[in-house]
C-alpha cells in the first residue's frame, strides 16, 4: 500500500494546524451567525403563517443554535 | 367584495400582536358560521395532518392577513417526493467522513482535529437539512374561499407573500410533467389573473387536477354569489 504523505518538519506542521484552528473556529463562529439568523426566520414566518407544527420548528430551531453555540465552544477549547 | 383593509374593525385587531391576532381570527373563522356558497366545507373532510403537502379545511391553521371569518380551504405544499434531492445530498455527505475513515485521508490530522471537522461537519448538514425543510415546511399555497396566497420562503433572506382575488382569477391550468410527476401524482398549476397582473404558480403540488377542479368549483360559486348579491 502506497505511503500516505507525513509532516517531516516540526514547524511546518505548527503552521498547517494553526492554519485549520483559525479556519475551524471561523467556520464555527458564521455557522453561529446562520443558526441566528434561522431562529430569527422561524419567528418571522411563525407570524405569517401559524400551523400545529409551528412550536416544533421554532423547538428545532432554538435547539440548532445551541448545538452551534456548544461546537463553537468545543472547537475554542478542544483545538 | 369589500376591502379588507377598509373595515375599522379590522383596524383595531392590526394593533394587536400578531400572534394574538391570529389566534383570534382562526377561532373567530371556526366559529363564523359558514357561507352559504361554500359547498367545499361539507364536501371534504378536515385535516389534522401537522405535515401534509395537501390538506382540505385544515385544522389549527392561520395566515397574518387572514381576514374576518375567512376560511382556509387547501394548504398545499411541494409533494413530499420532490424533497428527495436534499434528503439524497444529506445522506450521502453523512457518508463522506466514513469514506474518509476507510481509505485513511485524514490519518496525518491529530485526533483532536479529527473530531472537531467531524462534528462541524455534521453540524453543517443539520443545517442545510433545517434550511431545505424549512424551505418546504414554510413554501405554502393556500386556498381560501376569498383569495389565492402564495407564501414564499426561498432562502433564509427572502420572504415574499402574495395574494389573488378568487374573481381576479381568469384561467387556471394544471401541468404535470415527467415521469415521477406522473407516478406520484403531482405538477405544477398556474392561475392567470387580470391583465398586467403576474401568473399565480403552485409548484409540484399533489394532486393538480383535483386542485383545478377545486378552483374552478370555487371560481363558479364566487359566480354565483356575485350575481346573486351574496359578496362580502
Amino acid at each position: 500500500m502506497e505511503q500516505l504523505p507525513t509532516f517531516q518538519i516540526p514547524e511546518l506542521e505548527l503552521v498547517f494546524l494553526l492554519i485549520v484552528k483559525v479556519f475551524l473556529l471561523l467556520a464555527a463562529f458564521l455557522y453561529l451567525v446562520f443558526a441566528i439568523l434561522v431562529t430569527r426566520q422561524i419567528s418571522l414566518m411563525k407570524q405569517t403563517l401559524e400551523t400545529p407544527f409551528s412550536g416544533i420548528v421554532s423547538i428545532l430551531g432554538w435547539l440548532h443554535l445551541l448545538a452551534a453555540l456548544f461546537v463553537m465552544l468545543i472547537f475554542a477549547l478542544v483545538l | 367584495m369589500p376591502d379588507i383593509f377598509n373595515s375599522s374593525d379590522q383596524n383595531q385587531k392590526s394593533s394587536k400582536h400578531p400572534k394574538e391576532s391570529m389566534k383570534h381570527k382562526s377561532e373567530e373563522s371556526s366559529s363564523t358560521p359558514k357561507r352559504k356558497g361554500s359547498r367545499f366545507f361539507t364536501d371534504h373532510p378536515k385535516s389534522k395532518s401537522l405535515l401534509a403537502a395537501f390538506a382540505t379545511n385544515p385544522v389549527d391553521v392561520c395566515f397574518n392577513t387572514q381576514d374576518h371569518g375567512e376560511q382556509i380551504l387547501l394548504l398545499l405544499r411541494q409533494h413530499p417526493i420532490t424533497q428527495i434531492a436534499w434528503i439524497a445530498t444529506a445522506v450521502g455527505m453523512a457518508l463522506v467522513p466514513i469514506l474518509l475513515n476507510f481509505i485513511g485521508f485524514l490519518s496525518f490530522m491529530p485526533a483532536n482535529y479529527l473530531l472537531a471537522g467531524l462534528v462541524g461537519w455534521y453540524m453543517l448538514i443539520s443545517g442545510y437539512a433545517l434550511e431545505s425543510a424549512l424551505k418546504w415546511f414554510y413554501n405554502v399555497y393556500i386556498v381560501t374561499d376569498e383569495r389565492f396566497i402564495d407564501i414564499d420562503f426561498d432562502s433564509l433572506l427572502y420572504k415574499n407573500v402574495s395574494a389573488a382575488k378568487i374573481d381576479s382569477i381568469q384561467d387556471v391550468t394544471a401541468e404535470s410533467k415527467g415521469v415521477l410527476a406522473a407516478f406520484f401524482d403531482f405538477g405544477h398549476i398556474y392561475l392567470q389573473t387580470a391583465a398586467e397582473k403576474r401568473e399565480f404558480e403552485f409548484l409540484s403540488v399533489p394532486h393538480p387536477q383535483r386542485i383545478k377542479k377545486i378552483i374552478n368549483e370555487l371560481i363558479l360559486e364566487e359566480e354565483q354569489e356575485e350575481i346573486e348579491g351574496r359578496v362580502r
